[in-house]
């Protein structure tokens, strides 16, 4: 089945987004994302002589996946706006996943300094994938603002506690007219293929994978869940009976009537 | 000599005043692809480096791509 997934301008036939974090080493990063499948993938940016800067990117380019840099660490507009111009300038893309969280503990969204990072970003000409709450209100206040999806949360970064909220991530997912890709807080393939059944355009992911005993049967798990959840939600699902009365066998004929 | 010194990724560094950034990236960093820098909050194009003089004072932040996300 011909079902791209178009992002910004961009098509990719993988629906799945992995990211870097996470991993114990390059080559296992390596394994599990070509095992993903994905076509698209996040790095974060920081100050060079910390040692662990470069490589990632042959890795990246060996296979033909594109990066797709973040402002992770962001604590403010400011920040996020410098880093992202930073990522622009050393990687040579438009695109930029908006991360501005409120503190370290529990790396949610600051909402506030969110919308203004990207109503800047969207002025300077950014293709803005903004991570945000799972709040539709938010998430609406972001398409307007101009991005080019919205990336709510299912539960906070790293917990992988998986979708605690289904309820709001389908009410965004029914607004949204720009794609949205569920981010953080997946924890097994299950949960992706919830979100995907839930309507959402895509997945977002690292921590379930990376931190795996297996990470590239989880990657490849993933990648199936994302696949089969996405048919469920195209192929249009049988409505929920709580006192069914509809027999999946003929109901005349029995033999002992 | 601190009045002398370029902030660089954070850390007073003296000997960089009158220099270019592309002088002083080269000392920081081995690869010359996949960076950026930022003098005092505003991001340099890759042109720029070569023309860009550094002053006392001035902050200069040297980044790279890392596993991230």
């Amino acid at each position: 089945m011909d079902d791209p997934f178009e992002l910004g301008g961009r098509t990719y036939s993988s629906r799945l987004i992995m990211g870097t974090g996470g991993s114990a080493n390059l080559e296992v990063m390596e394994e599990a994302l070509v095992a993903s499948g994905t076509q698209l993938t996040t790095v974060a940016m920081r100050r060079l002589g910390t040692g662990h800067e470069g490589s990632v990117l042959d890795v990246l380019k060996r296979h033909g996946i594109e990066v797709l840099p973040n402002t992770a660490g962001c604590h403010t507009a400011a920040e996020a706006v410098l880093t992202a111009r930073l990522a622009r300038e050393a990687l040579g893309t438009d695109l930029i996943k908006v991360e501005v969280v409120a503190d370290d503990h529990l790396l949610l969204p600051d909402p506030v300094e969110l919308l203004d990072a990207v109503e800047t970003l969207v002025a300077d000409g950014f293709t803005v994938l903004p991570y945000t709450n799972d709040d539709p209100i938010l998430a609406r206040r972001l398409e307007q603002a101009g991005c080019a999806a919205v990336m709510p949360l299912a539960a906070p970064i790293g917990s992988a506690l998986g979708i605690r909220n289904p309820h709001n991530l389908s009410l965004i997912t029914e607004a949204a007219q720009v794609p949205v890709i569920v981010d953080a807080g997946i924890g097994t393939a299950s949960d992706a293929a919830l979100a995907m059944e839930l309507g959402c355009s895509a997945v977002m992911l690292a921590t379930p994978v990376t931190r795996a005993e297996k990470p590239a049967l989880m990657a490849a798990a993933m990648r199936d869940a994302v696949s089969a959840g996405r048919a469920a939600r195209l192929a249009g699902r049988v409505p929920r009976r709580w006192h069914s009365g509809l027999a999946s066998s003929p109901v005349e004929g029995l033999p002992t009537s | 000599m601190a009045d002398e010194s370029v902030w660089v990724n954070g850390t007073a560094t003296s000997g960089g005043a009158g220099r270019s950034v592309a002088e002083l990236v080269e000392e920081v960093s081995d690869r010359q692809t996949g960076i950026a820098v930022a003098v005092n909050q505003s991001v340099l194009t890759r042109a720029e480096w070569a023309r860009t003089i550094l002053a006392a004072g001035d902050r200069v932040e040297i980044v790279g791509a890392v596993q991230g996300g």
